[in-house]
């Protein structure tokens, strides 16, 4: 019993140690990641970025560096409001008369984190149906949240109770454009601040992608052009700004995405590459001219800009620097066998282990702390030599010694 | 068992009262902030708020489940170590780990006693103002507190039932780390959230067993 719970302590003790320890280290050996912001110009139509870094440098693709003036000036539907207040702002863009009034109505940016994606399925799946068509000039919070499941369900939040009547309406009108319950994801801006409504997008079980939205309290609902052969839906993005050409976008699980277009509720591939959504960043924006998305995995972003018929302009990769010094990084995966972290990302639990990216490097990290351990203890006279603690030392490395030297020095008092 | 589930009860009677006490009085506490919470605003609002924000509307009950088990292991254990009493129990003519084993059967039994009460009133609470699909996660939640005052009561005990100061700050310094493993995001269940959660758990109960080996005859006491 006493060999087991030694053996119980020394486990805890190396679980905390490998969560952290390299956390502690990470922070010593922290500096500023560098990856250059990347824009679309119009104006050259290709890439333009600034990289930062001891000195702030503007340039295009090519090498040509340019000064900020300059630079946002290629870039006019980022800086139209620098432009503007300068009297710069130039009216044709591109060869297309596009008035600063556009720019402000059409600009959008979105960003999907793999977080998420990976935590949408853990929402509690209540929402507020807010009525597009209220009599009042704001949006009204309603007194009920709905829930889509084997029906379309509205819970009164006052008295905790279903309302019957307008559950029926509304999942009469679903089964009426045929919607298939239960609902997969539902996607919609649940802000009770916003000033415009376009409902919720509901994938149902077949895989088809309905708009469900209130109207005077009448229910409408409409079926959209995305169907199971587009993909499965994983993430529907809505932001609900009045002036862009699509009502949201839509993740599917292979990692295409695709925007729901206003007009005619057709849905258009935004090329993006390579992109899984359960680990990359995803960035969107939408100006009058072009549509810009950025995936970064943390290591290398791809940007692509492509107009509004969908076809790819321009494409550019970089890579991203690490967040670690690399004689740092190097050490690291040298001295931590293994490491417990937080992944912020993590679709549930938010603490991931994983092994050191040198194993052989550590190992024999491991095997010399092992051997100085047993050498140092038969030394000095212990009356059984030290075979567990060094195996356990040799497992686990220097959380091991930390432990065992903490527990033996705490008995030797 | 049965004798040492009575001495138990005789030592720690007063302890468990106001552990008791204490809970429900936190558990009061928390259904009247919720209350006033849906007399002044929106109840759709409030449910809203809860879920966009992840906030865990009854998360200021594991605070006091989690000192209860600290408390309680401390107090269950300290003694033994302080007055001598468990090297004492060594010299009795029965197996000691039998009778560790019960003490922190004892200790364990409260601790469950302590969530299932804590539990059970988060549910009956939530159970006025929420739907189901808020407070039926409760209990998948709530586990994560089961298993982190599990995992205090048993440090606690460790720490206490070490008769040596240096050997006591050791086992607080392996311990206390522990605790990371227990930081769990809310509505978030997990299988493997739970078996991380459990393990420290676990382990941390078989820990005790090693103060406790150094009270026996050779154990240099």
């Amino acid at each position: 019993m006493r060999v087991l719970s030694g053996f119980a302590v020394i486990m805890i003790g190396v679980m905390s140690f490998a969560y952290f320890m390299p956390y502690f280290y990470g922070i010593a050996a922290v500096k500023k990641p560098y990856a250059p912001n990347v824009f679309f110009s119009p104006v050259i139509e290709d890439f333009i970025m600034i990289k930062s870094g001891k000195d702030t440098s503007y340039c295009d693709r090519v090498g040509n560096i340019y000064d900020l003036n300059e630079f946002k000036k290629l870039a006019p539907f980022v800086y139209y409001r620098d432009l503007q207040m300068k009297g710069e702002y130039p009216d044709i863009i591109g060869g297309v008369f596009v008035p600063f009034e556009t720019v402000q109505k059409e600009t959008d940016f979105i960003s999907v984190r793999p977080s998420d994606i990976n935590h949408s399925g853990t929402r509690i799946g209540l929402y507020p149906l807010y009525d597009t068509k209220s009599d009042s000039a704001s949006l009204e919070f309603p007194g009920e949240l709905f829930r889509i499941k084997e029906r379309m369900e509205f819970i009164n939040a006052s008295s905790i109770e279903t309302d019957e009547e307008k559950s029926e309406l509304f999942t009469g009108a679903l089964r009426e454009k045929g919607f298939v319950f239960p609902a997969k994801v539902i996607g919609g801006n649940t802000d009770p601040r916003k000033q415009t409504d376009y409902g919720y997008f509901v994938a149902d079980s077949s895989g088809f992608l309905f708009r469900v939205y209130q109207a005077e309290g009448r229910p409408e609902v409409v079926k959209t052009g995305f169907g199971p052969e587009n993909g499965e839906i994983v993430h529907i993005y809505a932001n609900e700004k009045p002036g862009v050409r699509y009502y949201c976008f839509i993740i599917t699980r292979e990692g295409g995405i695709y925007a729901l277009m206003k007009e005619d509720y057709s849905v258009r591939k935004v090329p993006a590459g390579n992109y899984n959504p359960y680990a990359d960043t995803l960035r969107i924006s939408a100006d009058p001219l072009y549509i810009t998305a950025k995936v970064s995995d943390g290591s290398t972003e791809r940007v692509s800009a492509a107009g509004w018929d969908f076809t790819e302009r321009a494409v550019y990769s970089s890579l991203s620097d690490d967040s670690m010094k690399s004689g740092m990084k190097a050490v690291f995966h040298v001295i931590f066998p293994f490491y417990i972290y937080d992944d912020k990302n993590a679709p549930s639990f938010p603490l991931k282990a994983s092994l050191s990216e040198k194993p052989a490097a550590a190992f024999v990290f491991s095997l010399i702390l092992a051997a100085a351990y047993f050498i140092i203890s038969v030394r000095s006279g212990n009356r059984r030599p030290p075979y567990g603690a060094s195996f356990i030392i040799l497992l686990t490395g220097i959380y091991g010694l930390a432990a065992v030297l903490i527990l033996n020095n705490g008995r030797r008092r | 068992m049965k004798s040492i589930f009575y001495k138990e009860g005789i030592k720690l009677r007063r302890a468990l009262a106001a552990a008791f006490a204490v809970n429900a009085a936190v558990l009061l506490y928390s259904y009247f902030r919720v209350r006033v919470g849906f007399i002044m605003q929106e109840p759709a609002l409030l449910w809203l708020d809860i879920i966009e924000r992840n906030a865990f509307f009854f998360d200021r009950i594991s605070v006091p489940l989690a000192a209860s088990a600290f408390i309680l292991g401390f107090l269950q254990f300290y003694p033994e170590s302080s007055g001598r009493r468990f090297r004492i129990s060594c010299h009795l003519p029965q197996n000691e780990d039998l009778t560790l084993l019960y003490m922190l059967l004892f200790g364990l039994s409260s601790v469950c006693f302590l969530w299932l009460f804590d539990t059970a009133g988060v549910m009956l609470s939530a159970s006025f103002f929420f739907p189901y699909d808020l407070w039926g996660r409760i209990p998948s939640v709530m586990i994560y507190s089961l298993f982190f005052s599990v995992f205090l009561y048993s440090a606690a005990a460790s720490v206490a039932l070490e008769p040596s100061w240096g050997g006591r700050a050791g086992l607080a310094l392996l311990l206390c780390g522990g605790a990371a493993f227990f930081g769990v995001s809310v509505y978030r269940p997990s299988c493997w959230g739970a078996f991380i959660a459990f393990a420290p758990a676990l382990l941390s109960l078989a820990s005790v067993f090693y103060p406790a080996s150094g009270y026996r005859a050779g154990g240099g006491r």
